[in-house]
């Protein structure tokens, strides 16, 4: 019973990370398809993506178990963008799923998706530093009314 | 131990307490008696007690069932646990910062937020402690956050 909750509860957390990962790139292929023309988005495509945020999820939930800090860890982030870069570029090109797309829209996509993997730590670290900015003051406070 | 209660007529309540050496045991019951007065009966390595005021007090953690006291300067042990070192002098800066850790939340020089909800605390000596996410809620609370 054990195992299958511990199971049970990666999925969850698995499914999450998947579910984010999948709406960015069902919206981002939307986007293209709709400045392309194309009205409609093949179900196969959206299978593949759905696939590939999968193995994502599974990988990311690997490479960061729970209570690991994220922003400490420089060389599981550094697996992380590589894995990142790899999984979505090679299946983008290699699927298919953005066809008919010109060279400069291509480049776009690459940087589009780097400034959003960056993006995801920067708020990471926003967070952070704004919550010890915070448990400073409270400490402050707390030494100096005592 | 036998224990024995006199009932007399005394102008103020008195304890003797009668023993061979001073062993565990009766560091355990001094330490008890004398913690009532708000200080904290500590013995070092040579078995010298001390009382320390709890500001002396950067953070108590429990090694293998010893509850050992840090100040600035020396370490201690005393016979109270973790749970009731919180308990006792949780008015005076006492955090229960992890499973086997109170800090005083006076002698801490700064927090840092980290991932999955810990707190990393570094002391006036410079050591650091990690508050477990288990704690870290209850710490910002108590800093009214």
């Amino acid at each position: 019973m054990e195992q299958f909750n511990r199971f049970y509860l990666w999925g969850v957390n698995t499914k999450y990370r998947m579910g984010l990962y999948f709406a960015a790139a069902v919206s981002f292929k939307g986007l293209v398809n709709a400045l392309l023309g194309l009205w409609t988005v093949d179900t196969l495509i959206l299978l593949e993506m759905l696939l590939a945020c999968f193995a994502f999820a599974c990988l990311e939930t690997a490479i960061f178990p729970h209570g690991k800090n994220l922003l400490a860890e420089k060389k599981r982030v550094a697996l992380w963008a590589v894995l990142a870069n790899v999984i979505f570029l090679c299946c983008g090109w290699m699927l298919r799923w953005f066809p008919g797309i010109p060279l400069w829209g291509a480049l776009v996509l690459v940087l589009f998706l780097e400034s959003s993997l960056g993006g995801m730590w920067y708020a990471l670290w926003l967070k952070e530093k704004r919550d010890t900015a915070a448990l400073n003051q409270g400490l402050r406070r707390f030494q100096e009314g005592a | 131990m036998k224990i024995t209660v006199e009932h007399m007529d005394l102008p103020e309540n008195e304890v003797i307490l009668r023993c061979p050496a001073l062993d565990e045991e009766m560091l355990g019951v001094l330490s008890l008696l004398r913690s009532g007065l708000q200080r904290l009966c500590v013995w070092d390595d040579s078995r010298r007690t001390t009382l320390l005021t709890p500001d002396e007090v950067v953070y108590c953690e429990t090694v293998e069932d010893r509850v050992f006291v840090y100040t600035g300067q020396a370490m201690y042990q005393t016979a109270l646990g973790l749970g009731e070192l919180e308990s006792r002098y949780s008015g005076l800066g006492f955090f229960r910062a992890g499973k086997s850790a109170v800090v005083n939340l006076h002698q801490i020089r700064s927090l840092v937020s980290q991932g999955a909800g810990r707190i990393e605390a570094t002391l006036v000596t410079g050591e650091k402690l990690m508050v477990s996410r288990r704690y870290a809620p209850a710490l910002r609370e108590r800093l009214g956050l």
